[in-house]
């Protein structure tokens, strides 16, 4: 997928300031600085380039799950094991953009490599007009997990379209150690927190070999690599994004036998992610390949996720991102094909208020 | 005593065999379990992680999925072991089940494979009491609805209003989502998600 440099959206009205439940804490608070702008890129940073082991609780709604993690950064290779250590027994094992999925139960491994990775590797592109345009982002004060400093920031939303962010990122590694996605009235609606964490130096290969040895499993490969990736602009453009979305990237591929090209637009408000999948339509009722497909028609919801789908003439979209219904709903609903203009990215945004600048 | 037992329990600083012996005797002692209880709520006041409601009833809870989960795994551990190595040597042990199945502690030797294997199962316990304890009550949905009332079962999330197929759909095209969007910071639990919502076989059905 490629970077899109485009104007960024303005940022709307202030909405009402912070929730009495934070200023009922009574903990001193802080606006973000230039500074703290930059911890929040070492965070991310950390999450894919450092080398940590531990075990995690995963929480969403009213499932609660815990896992080992072991990722090792290693001469600009990313690798990472993630292994259930509740409920059904499943491992994950990446290795960059090859994902590997074991399931002892089943005595099943499915491998695939996924075509579109990494493209939100920099936070930085984004820049801190971005994120505060639609959150405030406050300092709390510093806390201790597992036994280590940690400093707190608070990603308050200015309106519907976003969730909001808690994070706790170790103060000497900035690796995040707890996560916590806040909903309506900053209730968690999702939390993920290390338990258990260690910065090895060095992690060996076994770390990150399966617990159980798959070589007598059913192995299947499922790679898009059939599929050939296509140059050119988007033909698809946003009449309207919420608030502080923009266009980042897209990609085009073109599948074995179909009809048309497959397109995926990734936007971000600098914290949140909205993808757009634009499909070809199967009918209902007809076959593509072995296997019978319904797609999606209005709103779905997983979690913290939300998807929405609809037709647009011959094509569907598919619309869905760590965000409230209310946003994959607008974007959807404001998504038009347009002729597509040589050498002009066509992919361009129209704000939903009056332009400001970054 | 037992006040400095507990606390040194929640701050991870007992070893594993001394852990699972505070653990047995909480899960036996009610007066015990009370205690432990309120040092939890104690330093969750102190942090202000209090949960909204519900905390008196979370050790009754967390201890019998103690129970199920730290016991079945020494079973198990225990079953591979006398299956793999014939000369297991001085273990005692309650004859080999082929499942495994909730059963008393046996007394192993602390050999390094199950020293091992007991610090990860104390790992695990540790892990579901300091968790169960400090992550706050979680809406059931993002629009802020009252959340159950017990403890997370271990069932997968999946989509809502959706037939099996197009979940399906969604799955794959979730997975693209997560690993177009890695090292944005709200997806970091991307992984997370897929592994608990059983997302990572629906996936490559396509």
């Amino acid at each position: 997928m490629r970077p899109i440099n485009a104007s960024f959206a303005p940022p709307p009205a202030l909405r009402a300031g912070f929730p009495a439940v934070l200023l009922g804490l009574a903990m001193l608070v802080q606006p973000a600085r230039a500074e703290d702008m930059d911890w929040l890129r070492q965070m991310a940073d950390a999450v894919r380039t450092r080398n940590y082991q531990g075990v995690v609780v995963y929480g969403s709604g009213a499932d609660m799950r815990t896992l080992r993690i072991v990722h090792r950064f290693q001469q600009g290779r990313e690798q990472e094991r993630m292994q259930t250590l509740s409920g059904p027994a499943v491992e994950i094992l990446r290795d960059d953009n090859m994902v590997t999925c074991i399931h002892p139960r089943n005595r099943q491994v499915k491998m695939g490599r996924r075509e579109l990775r990494g493209l939100l590797r920099d936070v930085a592109q984004l820049g801190g007009a971005d994120l505060r345009s639609g959150y405030e982002i406050r300092r709390m004060d510093d806390t201790r997990l597992l036994q280590r400093d940690c400093r707190v920031y608070v990603f308050v939303p200015r309106d519907e379209y976003r969730y909001g962010y808690r994070i706790y990122a170790d103060a000497v590694t900035a690796l995040p150690l707890k996560l916590e996605t806040l909903g309506a009235n900053q209730t968690t609606v999702e939390q993920l927190m290390f338990t258990q964490i260690e910065y090895p130096e060095s992690i060996p290969d076994e770390a990150l070999m399966p617990a159980e040895d798959p070589s007598r499993y059913e192995w299947t490969r499922h790679d898009k690599q059939e599929q050939v990736r296509l140059s050119g602009a988007s033909t698809w453009k946003a009449q309207r994004l919420p608030p502080g979305f923009r266009l980042i990237g897209f990609s085009r591929r073109q599948p074995p036998n179909a009809v048309a090209p497959v397109e995926h637009l990734l936007f971000s408000d600098g914290l949140s992610t909205v993808s757009v999948f634009v499909t070809p339509i199967v009918r209902d009722g007809e076959v593509e390949g072995t296997r019978r497909i319904r797609h999606l028609q209005g709103l779905s919801r997983m979690g913290v996720i939300s998807a929405y789908g609809r037709d647009v003439g011959s094509f569907r979209i598919n619309v869905m991102g760590e965000v409230p219904a209310v946003t994959v709903e607008e974007i959807g609903d404001n998504l038009t094909q347009t002729p597509a203009e040589p050498g002009v990215p066509s992919t361009a945004l129209v704000p939903s208020t009056s332009p400001s600048e970054r | 005593m037992f006040d400095e037992s507990l606390s040194a329990l929640i701050d991870g600083e007992l070893d594993p065999a001394e852990a699972q012996h505070l653990l047995d005797q909480i899960k036996r002692d009610p007066a015990l379990r009370e205690a432990w209880t309120r040092q939890h709520l104690l330093r969750a006041a102190l942090r202000r992680q209090l949960p909204a409601s519900g905390a008196h009833d979370i050790a009754a809870r967390v201890a019998e999925r103690l129970h199920a989960e730290v016991v079945t795994s020494k079973v198990v551990d225990l079953t591979a072991r006398l299956r793999c190595a014939p000369d297991f040597g001085t273990a005692t042990a309650a004859p080999v089940r082929e499942k495994a199945e909730p059963a008393a502690p046996v007394p192993v030797p602390a050999s390094g494979r199950m020293r091992r294997r007991v610090a990860m199962g104390f790992g695990l316990a540790a892990s579901l009491t300091i968790a169960a304890l400090l992550v706050p009550r979680m809406a059931e949905s993002p629009s802020g609805a009252p959340a159950p009332s017990q403890i997370a079962g271990n069932q997968s999330q999946g989509w809502s209003d959706v037939n099996p197929e197009t979940a399906q759909e969604l799955n794959d095209y979730l997975l693209d989502h997560h690993s177009a969007a890695e090292s944005n910071l709200a997806s970091v639990p991307a992984y997370a998600r897929l592994v608990t919502s059983g997302l990572q076989d629906a996936a490559y059905q396509r």
